[in-house]
Order: structure tokens, then sequence, then C-alpha cells
């Protein structure tokens, strides 16, 4: 059995189980429900306010929801599976741990994928139905919010090899506050609104750690500070600060860290005792 | 004589570890603790595993039944000398011989019994039949049932098909029921050459056809 056989028979059977739990299928629906709320909402307005608002339910959806969802998805990549027997049954067929493990998250990532993909489909669809037309900056805002939620699944996984599953996907959403704080502070600098002793080492950190990818939809409802708490305005200082839409590097480089906290993980489960 | 060529009710094991190459497990001074610095749950135990042999492990609640059969799969470290298959625990070339009954069926949402066992399977490089004639071998006759749903006789018929899939060279019993098919299992086993390991409370009639038996007490031999 080679090791990408394995990976994918590993990642189908994770994917085809958590598609079929009942947090995920009501974590889909609300957000569905949401979506479509947004879109009544956004029906009874015109022009940009329109479109404007649609985009920030969806956009709220995928934040909130894509929060829930992925901290979830990583948080169970190993500590009760560890313990209750299923990874145990995984690895006793002499797949390597390591396999086993990437197997796990890969099978998350595609669920949230399929996730975000379900949000989208359905955001773009009603935004055909209420007239916006086809809203390609949404469905890049989609990807821009997949890239960032990996980061969340991935440290949560990462965490999970040592800590419960509560605790892994806190560690999961602070990571995603921290790599958008990181992208708020670093424009902050550039802009010259907070002092130079702070620049050396927000700098240093922007350069080191994951950064948040802001798509340019969001940085401009954010500059015009119209979709609320899904896009909020950056202020430091009592100053607005204007965020940049991630570069490639960026985005690139993010989704770097997510492969790396995944090969993390699955080396720290070598030592991990299973049942 | 029972099928494995051991005389029944022995006690205490015949020293196999004169020909290492041969033995399919040999482990010294196994220990497994689950935390560092905590209370070891197996405490220098040695066993040896020959070709055709069987070997069942006996002991009270928190013995450390479980915690040798993991260290022998290698699920939790054995510390120590100890070789399956003349590699270390756990290696992957060791794994695939070895056809593994966990205690329990893995409390997992969301996959069907069939699915699992099918998974097992593909992972071990046999197709959806060989699930099926385990299955069917262990008479297991809920594939469909998610493993929450399934009754505790499903369960471990479940657990002891998972064990059945391929021809492994060592079968690996985490306390099986004593079912007509779990007898007849370990019989065919040891009649084609492989070993058995069974780790029981209460083996009943499996100490018979197993031969040799050891027991354990808070984690060391008693």
């Amino acid at each position: 059995m080679s090791p990408t056989s394995a990976l994918s028979i590993i990642s189908s059977v994770e994917f085809r189980a958590i598609i079929r739990r009942r947090w995920f299928l009501i974590s889909i629906a609300v957000g569905a429900a949401l979506i479509v709320t947004g879109t009544i909402f956004a029906g009874g307005r015109a022009g940009i306010p329109r479109s404007d608002a649609l985009r920030a339910w969806t956009l709220a959806v995928e934040v909130i929801g894509g929060l829930v969802v992925s901290a979830c998805l990583g948080a169970s990549v190993a500590n009760r599976d560890a313990d209750g027997g299923w990874f145990g049954l995984q690895v006793a067929t002499g797949t390597t741990r390591a396999v086993v493990t990437l197997g796990r998250v890969l099978g998350r990532v595609l669920v949230l994928v399929a996730t975000f993909a379900v949000w989208m489909a359905l955001a773009w669809l009603c935004g055909l139905l209420i007239g916006n037309g086809s809203d390609w900056p949404l469905i890049v805002t989609g990807f821009a919010g997949i890239g960032n939620m990996l980061v969340v699944l991935t440290v949560a996984a990462l965490c999970s090899v040592a800590l419960g599953p509560v605790s892994s996907g806190v560690m999961g959403v602070l990571a995603y506050i921290f790599s958008l704080a990181l992208v708020n502070m670093s424009s902050a600098a550039e802009a010259d609104v907070i002092g130079t002793s702070w620049s050396g080492l927000i700098s240093s950190l922007y350069f080191i750690f994951p950064r948040g990818i802001v798509s340019p939809l969001v940085a401009d409802l954010q500059a015009r500070d119209v979709a609320g708490l899904a896009a909020p305005r950056v202020e430091v200082n009592g100053n607005i600060v204007f965020i940049q839409p991630a570069s490639w590097a960026t985005v690139i480089w993010t989704l770097g860290w997510c492969v790396l906290l995944a090969l993390a993980a699955a080396g720290a489960m070598r030592r991990r005792a299973l049942s | 004589m029972p099928a494995g060529g051991h005389p029944p009710g022995e006690v205490g094991l015949t020293p196999a570890s004169t020909d290492a190459s041969a033995a399919v497990i040999r482990g010294r001074e196994i220990v497994v603790r689950y935390q560092r610095g905590g209370a070891a749950a197996v405490d220098g135990v040695d066993i040896d595993l020959a070709p055709g042999q069987g070997l069942v492990v006996t002991g009270g609640r928190g013995s450390g039944k479980s915690s040798l059969l993991r260290a022998v799969m290698g699920l939790a470290g054995p510390g120590g000398d100890t070789t399956v298959f003349g590699a270390r625990p756990g290696s992957p070339d060791a794994l695939r011989r070895i056809g593994w009954a966990p205690q329990s069926w893995p409390f997992t949402y969301g996959v069907r019994t069939g699915e699992a066992l099918r998974m097992v399977a593909a992972l071990k490089g046999y197709g959806p039949e060989e699930a099926a004639r385990a299955m069917d071998e262990a008479g297991f006759t809920a594939p469909a049932k998610f493993a929450p749903l399934l009754e505790i006789e499903e369960a471990r018929q479940a657990s002891l098909a998972c064990a059945l899939i391929g021809t492994p060279d060592l079968l690996v019993l985490d306390d099986p029921w004593e079912f007509t098919q779990t007898d007849t299992a370990i019989r065919r086993a040891l009649d084609r050459g492989a070993a058995v390991l069974v780790a029981s409370s209460d083996p009943g009639g499996l100490s018979g056809i197993l031969g040799v038996s050891i027991t354990l007490k808070d984690g060391r031999r008693a």
C-alpha cells in the first residue's frame, strides 16, 4: 500500500464520516439559512447597498461559521479518536502514524472546502436571484476565507495531539485572530500610526508567522465600513488604517505554514499512546 | 492435544526465544507508561511467541492485559527490548502481518461498521470482498450499522472480523468473546502456523485452545 493510496483511503473515510455528523450538518444548514435571510434582507434594498448587504451576510457566515467548522474539524484530528480506538485501528493496519494523521487532516480540509463551496454557491445563486449578477469578488473572498480557516484547522490539529478538543479549537481561533492582527498592525506600521519601537517587532512577526489573507472585496468593505462585524474598519490610535489586499506571496506563505503545521501534527503523533 | 500443539492449561512459557529470528514476538522487560513519570501499566513483563503457538494473558481489571497487547502492536510504546517479526513493535512491516481485534469497537460517529472494515481491508491491500469474507467468518451481520448503534455482541463480532481480514501471521485479540467463530478462527490460525495472542480476564475454553497462559497483576507477572 503506497502512502498516497493510504492517504486517499483515510481521507475519504474521514470525509464521509464527518459530513454525516450532526454538528456538521447543523452548521451547514444554519449558515445556509443565514445567507438566505441575508438575501431577503438585501432584496429590500437597491443598487450598491443591496450588493453590500448580501456580501456582509455571506462574509459573516464565512467568518463565524468558518471558525466554528474549522476549529471543530482541527480539534478532532487526534485526541478523541486516539483515545477511542479509531486512530489505533487505522494505525494497526500497518499505515504509518504520519500518513494516518495527514490523511485525517486532508479529509478535514476537504470537508472545509466542501462547506465553503456550499455557502459560496448558495450566495452566488442568491445574488443572481435578487439581480446582483455573478458576484466573482465574493467567490474570491470565499477562497481567501478557506485559506484563513486552514490556519485555524491546522493549528487546532497540532494542538489536538496533546490537548483536549475545546482547548485545541480555542488555540486555532486564537491563531486566526493573531494572523489577522499581524496584517492590521503591519498596515498600521506602514501608515506610521504606531510607534517606531513597535514597528520593528511587528514587521518581524509579520515576516515569520502566518498572515491573515485579506481579499480585495474585504479590503474595500473595510475601507467603506459597510459590512459591520464581517469586515470592520480598522482604527489604530484614532486613525483609520486602510488594509491592503493580500499579495500572492502572503497567500503562499500562509498556505505553506498550514502544510508545516500539518506535518508537525504528523510528527507529534509518533509518540502518542493510542488505544 | 489442541490444534495449536500445546498441552491445555500449561502456565508459564517455554523459552521460545532460543531462536530469536523465528520468534513472532520476543518481548523483554516490556514497560508501558501512559504518562511520563506515571505508574507503569505494564512493568517488566517478558513474553515469547513462536509461529503456531498460542498465548493467553489473563488477569483482573486493570492488570495490564490490554496494555501489554497495545505494546505488542506498538500503539503504546513498550520500553525494554521487544521485537515483533524481528522489527520494533508498531513498524508497518510487522503490523501488516498482524490481525488486530481491539477490546472495544472504536466508538466513532459517522462511520458504518462495514465501511470501517472495508477501510481496514483496503489499507492492508485487500478488496471489499475480503472484508465481506472476514465479516462472514466472524458471524458479523450488521455492516450498515454505525458504531454507537452496535449491540455489544455485534461490536465484539466486528472486532473479530477486523482481525480476520487477510491471512495474518499473528492474531492479537483483546478480550474476545467466546463465540464459536472465535474458537474456529483461533484453531484455523494455529493450524496454518500463525501465532495467536489473546488477552482475557475470563478465557474459558480459549485457554484449552491456546495452551499457554500467563497471568498479570498490577502490570507484572503474577
